[in-house]
């Protein structure tokens, strides 16, 4: 898919504009954009309980926009499978187009760094078992803080020579 | 399936411009063609690096693409191999910030 550049001219940018995200197919995850939580909330309990899913977390992401991440490990054909039959039973245009570039990629993605004005997604609320496929994305989304942090402490200490120097 | 960082986003890459051309057939109609030109245009593409191994390649790997867009539009490997030779398979660009879905 190509892009008119539209002006683009290379700067030197200091701004971090690429996204970090995992990327697994065992974990059950959902992207709900401009939802309530109340109505988050409802969907993810809905579905651990009728797929026996142990436990989750909801992660907001921005205002009205929030993440669910499930803590039993199945296999992706499972995983499509509780995806496609929220996105029926909900009717969510949103979480429909998340799952159709799921499908196409063959792994399903939540961003864990900030992007453009939103922050980076933080925990708003646990339920049940978190042993499992949370306790491991939760360690991977350390690494990938980890990461953004040190990212962000070597642009505090290359900026004052930047700027000095134009 | 282990689990994998993806840094994505939105690049600039050079391709190659192509010239339309017409030729005559045989039944009198003119069918339109396309050239391979020498000439290059820089247009911006959504571009995902998926990378997975150990923590500590992982780490590295992800601060070197920072600046590291890779030639493919989707690229998944394993961090050693990336950390090992970073010139096959990206060039050094700066992402662009656009609006891209996960």
């Amino acid at each position: 898919m190509a892009m008119k550049p539209n002006g683009w001219k290379p700067m030197l940018n200091l701004k971090d504009n690429s996204i970090l995200g995992i990327t697994d197919s065992e974990t059950v995850k959902l992207d709900f954009d401009n939802t309530r939580f109340k109505m988050v909330k409802y969907w993810a309990f809905r579905t651990m309980k009728w797929f026996k899913l142990k436990g989750f977390i909801i992660l907001k992401s921005s205002k009205n926009n929030y993440h669910v991440v499930f803590d039993k490990k199945v296999s992706w054909t499972k995983n499509m499978h509780i995806v496609a039959w929220v996105c029926l039973l909900s009717q969510h245009k949103a979480l429909t187009k998340w799952f159709l570039m799921q499908c196409i990629k063959e792994g399903s993605t939540l961003r864990v760094s900030e992007k453009k004005e939103k922050p980076q997604p933080r925990i708003v609320y646990r339920f049940g078992s978190q042993n499992n496929q949370i306790a491991e994305f939760l360690a991977y989304r350390k690494i990938v803080k980890g990461i953004i942090a040190k990212l962000q402490r070597q642009k505090e200490l290359c900026s004052p020579a930047i700027k000095t120097l134009t | 399936m282990v689990k994998k960082i993806a840094r994505y986003g939105t690049a600039p890459e050079k391709v190659s411009v192509y010239q339309r051309y017409w030729k005559k057939r045989k039944d009198g109609i003119k069918q339109r063609y396309w050239r391979k030109t020498k000439r290059t245009k820089t247009v911006l593409k959504s571009k995902r690096w998926e990378i997975h191994g150990k923590p500590k390649d992982l780490y590295k790997s992800a601060v070197l693409t920072y600046k590291l867009i890779p030639i493919k539009d989707f690229t998944t490997i394993p961090a050693e191999k990336l950390l090992e030779n970073p010139e096959k398979y990206g060039y050094e660009a700066e992402w662009v910030e656009t609006d891209v879905e996960s």
